[in-house]
Protein backbone atom coordinates (compact mmCIF):
# COMPACT_ATOMS: atom_id res chain seq x y z
CA UNK A 1 0.00 0.00 0.00
CA UNK A 2 2.79 2.07 1.18
CA UNK A 3 4.52 1.67 -2.29
CA UNK A 4 1.32 2.40 -4.38
CA UNK A 5 0.97 5.70 -2.50
CA UNK A 6 4.50 6.89 -3.14
CA UNK A 7 4.58 5.98 -6.80
CA UNK A 8 1.06 8.13 -7.25
CA UNK A 9 1.26 11.17 -8.68
CA UNK A 10 1.34 14.67 -7.04
CA UNK A 11 -0.30 17.79 -8.09
CA UNK A 12 2.53 20.62 -7.17
CA UNK A 13 0.71 23.73 -5.78
CA UNK A 14 2.27 26.46 -7.23
CA UNK A 15 2.75 30.45 -5.47
CA UNK A 16 3.27 32.83 -8.54
CA UNK A 17 6.41 35.21 -8.47
CA UNK A 18 3.41 38.29 -7.86
CA UNK A 19 2.81 36.45 -4.56
CA UNK A 20 3.33 39.64 -2.52
CA UNK A 21 0.28 41.07 -4.09
CA UNK A 22 -2.00 37.75 -3.48
CA UNK A 23 -2.72 38.77 0.23
CA UNK A 24 -3.29 42.07 1.96
CA UNK A 25 -0.63 41.05 5.12
CA UNK A 26 1.69 39.91 2.61
CA UNK A 27 1.44 43.16 1.20
CA UNK A 28 2.22 44.45 4.09
CA UNK A 29 5.01 43.02 4.59
CA UNK A 30 6.61 43.64 1.68
CA UNK A 31 5.65 47.45 2.17
CA UNK A 32 7.45 46.92 5.66
CA UNK A 33 10.77 45.33 3.95
CA UNK A 34 11.49 48.12 1.17
CA UNK A 35 11.27 50.64 4.06
CA UNK A 36 14.47 49.79 4.83
CA UNK A 37 15.38 51.02 1.44
CA UNK A 38 14.50 54.84 2.66
CA UNK A 39 16.53 53.93 5.88
CA UNK A 40 19.50 53.14 3.65
CA UNK A 41 19.15 56.28 1.97
CA UNK A 42 18.90 58.39 5.35
CA UNK A 43 21.61 56.83 5.86
CA UNK A 44 23.74 57.58 2.70
CA UNK A 45 22.63 61.02 2.74
CA UNK A 46 23.94 61.97 6.45
CA UNK A 47 27.19 60.21 5.50
CA UNK A 48 27.36 62.30 2.58
CA UNK A 49 26.43 65.45 5.06
CA UNK A 50 28.92 64.59 7.48
CA UNK A 51 31.78 64.59 4.59
CA UNK A 52 30.14 68.37 3.54
CA UNK A 53 30.63 69.13 7.11
CA UNK A 54 34.28 68.26 7.38
CA UNK A 55 35.01 69.75 3.79
CA UNK A 56 34.39 72.81 4.78
CA UNK A 57 31.61 75.68 4.49
CA UNK A 58 31.68 75.55 1.18
CA UNK A 59 30.73 72.58 0.85
CA UNK A 60 27.90 72.30 3.85
CA UNK A 61 26.45 75.11 1.53
CA UNK A 62 26.07 73.34 -0.94
CA UNK A 63 24.28 70.62 0.43
CA UNK A 64 22.02 72.91 2.17
CA UNK A 65 20.96 74.73 -1.31
CA UNK A 66 20.40 71.15 -2.58
CA UNK A 67 17.94 70.05 0.43
CA UNK A 68 15.41 73.34 -0.46
CA UNK A 69 14.53 72.14 -3.97
CA UNK A 70 10.97 70.73 -3.90
CA UNK A 71 12.19 67.02 -4.90
CA UNK A 72 14.34 66.70 -2.03
CA UNK A 73 12.04 68.05 0.44
CA UNK A 74 9.41 65.09 -0.77
CA UNK A 75 11.94 62.49 -0.58
CA UNK A 76 12.44 63.48 2.62
CA UNK A 77 8.99 63.90 3.85
CA UNK A 78 8.48 60.10 2.16
CA UNK A 79 11.87 59.24 3.60
CA UNK A 80 10.75 60.32 7.44
CA UNK A 81 7.50 58.49 6.95
CA UNK A 82 9.25 55.55 6.08
CA UNK A 83 11.73 55.72 8.43
CA UNK A 84 9.55 56.10 10.99
CA UNK A 85 7.25 53.26 10.33
CA UNK A 86 10.01 50.78 10.07
CA UNK A 87 11.17 51.46 13.43
CA UNK A 88 7.20 51.35 14.71
CA UNK A 89 7.52 47.66 13.16
CA UNK A 90 10.46 46.57 14.90
CA UNK A 91 9.20 47.94 18.01
CA UNK A 92 6.09 45.86 18.15
CA UNK A 93 7.80 42.87 16.95
CA UNK A 94 10.74 43.37 19.67
CA UNK A 95 8.69 41.20 21.94
CA UNK A 96 8.00 38.54 19.95
CA UNK A 97 12.64 38.33 19.82
CA UNK A 98 12.66 38.49 23.32
CA UNK A 99 10.40 37.19 26.06
CA UNK A 100 12.62 38.16 29.27
CA UNK A 101 11.20 36.47 32.35
CA UNK A 102 11.44 37.79 36.18
CA UNK A 103 10.93 34.82 38.36
CA UNK A 104 7.64 32.86 37.50
CA UNK A 105 6.28 35.72 35.30
CA UNK A 106 6.82 36.76 31.68
CA UNK A 107 7.78 40.39 31.00
CA UNK A 108 4.26 41.65 29.19
CA UNK A 109 4.85 42.44 25.68
CA UNK A 110 3.48 46.14 25.69
CA UNK A 111 5.75 46.46 28.36
CA UNK A 112 8.67 45.51 26.46
CA UNK A 113 7.08 47.82 23.48
CA UNK A 114 6.80 50.83 26.19
CA UNK A 115 10.41 50.42 26.82
CA UNK A 116 11.78 50.35 23.32
CA UNK A 117 9.56 54.14 22.88
CA UNK A 118 11.23 55.25 26.18
CA UNK A 119 14.58 54.78 24.70
CA UNK A 120 13.76 56.18 21.23
CA UNK A 121 12.17 59.60 23.09
CA UNK A 122 15.26 59.26 25.41
CA UNK A 123 17.82 59.31 22.76
CA UNK A 124 15.95 61.78 20.75
CA UNK A 125 15.49 64.34 23.57
CA UNK A 126 19.42 63.92 24.02
CA UNK A 127 20.04 64.39 20.18
CA UNK A 128 17.75 67.50 20.44
CA UNK A 129 19.41 69.18 23.42
CA UNK A 130 23.30 68.21 22.08
CA UNK A 131 21.92 70.19 18.48
CA UNK A 132 20.50 72.77 19.75
CA UNK B 1 -31.95 27.16 11.62
CA UNK B 2 -30.30 26.29 9.02
CA UNK B 3 -28.39 27.96 6.20
CA UNK B 4 -27.21 27.46 2.72
CA UNK B 5 -23.70 27.25 1.67
CA UNK B 6 -22.21 26.55 -1.93
CA UNK B 7 -19.23 24.44 -1.42
CA UNK B 8 -16.64 24.59 -4.50
CA UNK B 9 -14.65 21.78 -3.33
CA UNK B 10 -10.96 21.08 -5.10
CA UNK B 11 -10.89 17.97 -6.63
CA UNK B 12 -7.86 15.95 -8.11
CA UNK B 13 -7.89 12.45 -9.26
CA UNK B 14 -4.63 11.52 -11.19
CA UNK B 15 -5.69 8.70 -12.67
CA UNK B 16 -8.35 10.77 -14.40
CA UNK B 17 -6.52 14.23 -15.11
CA UNK B 18 -3.35 15.40 -14.66
CA UNK B 19 -5.13 19.02 -13.78
CA UNK B 20 -7.27 19.83 -10.82
CA UNK B 21 -10.92 20.71 -10.87
CA UNK B 22 -13.52 22.55 -8.76
CA UNK B 23 -16.76 20.39 -7.99
CA UNK B 24 -19.53 22.46 -6.52
CA UNK B 25 -22.16 21.11 -3.71
CA UNK B 26 -25.29 23.06 -2.45
CA UNK B 27 -25.38 21.93 1.08
CA UNK B 28 -28.30 22.85 3.53
CA UNK B 29 -25.85 23.49 7.10
CA UNK B 30 -27.56 23.91 10.54
CA UNK B 31 -26.30 26.51 12.68
CA UNK B 32 -24.04 23.97 14.35
CA UNK B 33 -22.37 22.13 11.65
CA UNK B 34 -18.67 23.37 10.99
CA UNK B 35 -17.01 23.08 7.49
CA UNK B 36 -15.93 19.06 8.35
CA UNK B 37 -19.41 18.14 9.17
CA UNK B 38 -20.55 19.58 5.95
CA UNK B 39 -17.89 17.17 3.85
CA UNK B 40 -18.59 14.07 6.10
CA UNK B 41 -22.64 14.96 4.69
CA UNK B 42 -21.37 15.27 1.02
CA UNK B 43 -18.89 12.21 1.61
CA UNK B 44 -22.04 10.18 3.33
CA UNK B 45 -25.16 11.35 1.20
CA UNK B 46 -23.92 13.10 -1.98
CA UNK B 47 -20.20 12.05 -3.02
CA UNK B 48 -18.57 8.84 -1.74
CA UNK B 49 -15.50 9.53 -3.82
CA UNK B 50 -14.85 12.52 -1.92
CA UNK B 51 -11.40 12.36 -0.48
CA UNK B 52 -10.22 14.15 2.71
CA UNK B 53 -8.16 13.44 6.85
CA UNK B 54 -10.03 14.19 9.70
CA UNK B 55 -10.07 12.22 13.09
CA UNK B 56 -11.00 13.87 16.41
CA UNK B 57 -13.33 17.03 15.45
CA UNK B 58 -12.28 18.80 18.40
CA UNK B 59 -9.29 20.86 17.52
CA UNK B 60 -6.83 18.38 18.81
CA UNK B 61 -5.47 16.11 16.27
CA UNK B 62 -4.36 18.59 13.62
CA UNK B 63 -5.76 16.27 10.44
CA UNK B 64 -8.46 18.71 8.88
CA UNK B 65 -6.91 21.50 8.28
CA UNK B 66 -7.61 23.16 4.75
CA UNK B 67 -7.46 26.05 3.15
CA UNK B 68 -10.89 27.70 2.96
CA UNK B 69 -11.48 31.10 0.90
CA UNK B 70 -7.45 30.94 0.64
CA UNK B 71 -6.90 31.19 4.30
CA UNK B 72 -5.36 27.99 5.83
CA UNK B 73 -8.00 26.81 8.70
CA UNK B 74 -9.37 23.59 10.48
CA UNK B 75 -12.29 22.48 9.01
CA UNK B 76 -13.60 21.39 12.31
CA UNK B 77 -13.38 25.04 14.00
CA UNK B 78 -14.58 26.69 11.18
CA UNK B 79 -18.35 27.26 11.30
CA UNK B 80 -20.36 27.07 7.92
CA UNK B 81 -23.37 29.95 9.20
CA UNK B 82 -20.10 32.32 8.85
CA UNK B 83 -20.73 32.05 5.06
CA UNK B 84 -24.41 31.86 4.99
CA UNK B 85 -25.90 31.76 1.61
CA UNK B 86 -23.13 32.21 0.24
CA UNK B 87 -20.12 29.99 -1.41
CA UNK B 88 -17.00 28.94 0.11
CA UNK B 89 -13.92 27.88 -1.69
CA UNK B 90 -12.36 24.91 -0.06
CA UNK B 91 -8.75 23.41 -1.42
CA UNK B 92 -5.73 21.31 -0.20
CA UNK B 93 -3.60 23.03 2.15
CA UNK B 94 -1.41 25.36 0.18
CA UNK B 95 2.40 24.31 -0.70
CA UNK B 96 2.30 20.86 0.04
CA UNK B 97 1.97 18.62 -3.10
CA UNK B 98 -1.93 17.25 -3.37
CA UNK B 99 -2.44 13.42 -3.46
CA UNK B 100 -5.91 13.46 -3.87
CA UNK B 101 -8.58 15.68 -3.69
CA UNK B 102 -8.15 17.60 -0.23
CA UNK B 103 -5.36 15.08 0.66
CA UNK B 104 -1.81 16.39 0.90
CA UNK B 105 1.43 14.66 1.01
CA UNK B 106 2.64 15.49 4.63
CA UNK B 107 6.26 13.58 4.40
CA UNK B 108 8.13 16.49 3.72
CA UNK B 109 7.04 18.51 7.47
CA UNK B 110 7.49 14.71 8.64
CA UNK B 111 11.17 14.86 7.84
CA UNK B 112 11.54 18.17 9.10
CA UNK B 113 10.22 17.75 12.01
CA UNK B 114 12.48 14.99 12.98
CA UNK B 115 15.28 17.01 10.97
CA UNK B 116 15.28 19.86 14.59
CA UNK B 117 15.56 16.71 16.98
CA UNK B 118 12.31 16.84 18.76
CA UNK B 119 13.18 15.25 22.04
CA UNK B 120 15.66 16.10 25.20
CA UNK B 121 19.23 15.59 24.68
CA UNK B 122 21.89 15.21 27.59
CA UNK B 123 25.23 15.02 27.66
CA UNK B 124 24.98 12.12 30.36
CA UNK B 125 21.78 11.01 31.62
CA UNK B 126 21.65 10.57 35.07
CA UNK B 127 21.17 7.44 37.16
CA UNK B 128 17.17 6.55 37.86
CA UNK B 129 17.72 6.52 41.40
CA UNK B 130 19.22 9.92 41.54
CA UNK B 131 15.65 11.23 40.19
CA UNK B 132 13.71 13.19 38.13
CA UNK B 133 14.92 16.68 36.68
CA UNK B 134 13.25 19.43 38.49
CA UNK B 135 12.11 22.72 36.54
CA UNK B 136 10.54 25.64 38.77
CA UNK B 137 7.08 27.20 37.03
CA UNK B 138 9.17 29.89 35.71
CA UNK B 139 11.42 27.44 33.37
CA UNK B 140 8.46 25.48 32.38
CA UNK B 141 7.28 29.13 31.04
CA UNK B 142 9.90 29.58 28.46
CA UNK B 143 9.00 26.91 26.49
CA UNK B 144 5.35 26.17 26.97
CA UNK B 145 3.65 27.79 24.59
CA UNK B 146 5.50 26.00 22.05
CA UNK B 147 4.77 22.32 23.29
CA UNK B 148 0.88 23.20 22.22
CA UNK B 149 1.78 22.44 18.23
CA UNK B 150 -0.83 20.22 16.82
CA UNK B 151 1.63 19.54 13.91
CA UNK B 152 -1.81 20.88 11.62
CA UNK B 153 0.75 22.23 9.00
CA UNK B 154 -1.26 25.57 8.72
CA UNK B 155 1.83 27.45 9.17
CA UNK B 156 3.15 25.81 6.00
CA UNK B 157 0.05 26.77 4.22
CA UNK B 158 0.26 30.36 5.54
CA UNK B 159 4.20 30.91 5.11
CA UNK B 160 5.11 32.38 1.48
CA UNK B 161 8.83 31.69 2.39
CA UNK B 162 8.18 27.60 2.48
CA UNK B 163 6.37 27.95 -0.95
CA UNK B 164 8.87 29.77 -2.38
CA UNK B 165 11.85 27.90 -0.92
CA UNK B 166 10.43 24.80 0.16
CA UNK B 167 13.56 23.09 2.03
CA UNK B 168 13.35 25.61 4.44
CA UNK B 169 12.84 23.72 7.80
CA UNK B 170 9.78 25.96 8.32
CA UNK B 171 7.42 27.38 11.31
CA UNK B 172 6.24 24.59 12.92
CA UNK B 173 9.62 22.29 12.77
CA UNK B 174 11.81 25.49 13.96
CA UNK B 175 9.32 26.46 16.79
CA UNK B 176 9.47 22.45 18.18
CA UNK B 177 13.20 22.75 17.90
CA UNK B 178 13.04 25.99 19.98
CA UNK B 179 10.86 24.15 22.37
CA UNK B 180 13.63 21.80 23.35
CA UNK B 181 16.22 24.49 23.24
CA UNK B 182 14.51 26.35 25.62
CA UNK B 183 14.06 23.62 28.04
CA UNK B 184 16.13 23.96 31.15
CA UNK B 185 16.61 19.78 31.09
CA UNK B 186 17.27 19.68 27.44
CA UNK B 187 21.57 20.26 26.54
CA UNK B 188 21.30 19.47 22.52
CA UNK B 189 21.37 22.77 21.32
CA UNK B 190 24.75 22.21 19.74
CA UNK B 191 22.90 18.96 18.17
CA UNK B 192 20.53 21.53 16.85
CA UNK B 193 22.26 24.51 15.55
CA UNK B 194 23.20 23.03 11.78
CA UNK B 195 19.62 23.16 11.11
CA UNK B 196 18.50 26.52 13.11
CA UNK B 197 21.49 28.31 11.94
CA UNK B 198 22.17 26.43 8.55
CA UNK B 199 20.92 27.48 4.90
CA UNK B 200 17.53 25.64 5.54
CA UNK B 201 17.25 27.29 9.22
CA UNK B 202 15.90 30.68 10.98
CA UNK B 203 17.80 32.97 8.62
CA UNK B 204 15.40 32.14 6.10
CA UNK B 205 12.09 33.45 7.48
CA UNK B 206 12.13 36.83 6.45
CA UNK B 207 8.91 37.56 9.55
CA UNK B 208 5.68 37.52 6.97
CA UNK B 209 3.96 36.52 10.64
CA UNK B 210 1.11 34.74 8.97
CA UNK B 211 2.40 31.16 10.39
CA UNK B 212 1.25 32.99 14.27
CA UNK B 213 -1.83 34.88 12.43
CA UNK B 214 -3.10 31.62 11.44
CA UNK B 215 -1.50 29.44 14.37
CA UNK B 216 -5.58 27.98 15.76
CA UNK B 217 -3.59 27.14 19.22
CA UNK B 218 -1.42 30.37 19.51
CA UNK B 219 2.04 28.56 19.20
CA UNK B 220 3.97 31.88 17.85
CA UNK B 221 6.45 30.41 15.65
CA UNK B 222 6.72 33.66 14.16
CA UNK B 223 8.28 34.83 17.72
CA UNK B 224 9.95 31.02 18.05
CA UNK B 225 11.87 31.96 14.86
CA UNK B 226 12.82 35.02 15.87
CA UNK B 227 14.06 34.15 19.56
CA UNK B 228 16.16 31.09 17.41
CA UNK B 229 17.53 34.45 15.79
CA UNK B 230 18.73 36.37 18.13
CA UNK B 231 19.78 32.93 20.39
CA UNK B 232 22.06 32.28 17.38
CA UNK B 233 23.41 35.55 17.43
CA UNK B 234 24.43 35.79 20.73
CA UNK B 235 26.37 32.33 20.49
CA UNK B 236 27.31 33.51 17.37
CA UNK B 237 28.94 36.91 19.66
CA UNK B 238 30.57 34.94 22.08
CA UNK B 239 32.29 32.60 20.11
CA UNK B 240 33.74 35.72 17.94
CA UNK B 241 34.47 38.00 21.35
CA UNK B 242 34.56 35.18 23.51
CA UNK B 243 36.51 31.75 22.05
CA UNK B 244 37.39 30.10 25.18
CA UNK B 245 34.01 30.21 26.70
CA UNK B 246 32.51 28.04 24.25
CA UNK B 247 35.45 25.38 24.98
Amino acid sequence: MGEQVSKSKRYEQQLPGWWVFKKKTWFVFFLREITCIFVALFALFYLNFARAIYAGPEAYEEILEGLRTPGMIAIHCLSFVAVVWHTITWFVAAPKAMRPRIGNKLVPGNAIIAGHYAGWFAISAILFWVLT
Amino acid sequence: MSTKVALEVFRYRPEESEEPTFQTYEVDCPDDWVLLDALNHIKNDIDGTLSYRWSCRMGVCGSCGMNVNGEPVLTCATYCKDFANGTVRIEPLAHFPVIRDLVVDSTDFMDKIESVKPWIIRDEEKPLEEGEYLQSPGELLDYKQYTLCINCMLCYAACPIYARHPVFTGPAALALGQRYNLDSRDQGEDERRSVFAGPEGVWECTFVGDCTRVCPKHVDPAGAIQQGKARHLQWWAKKVLMPWANK
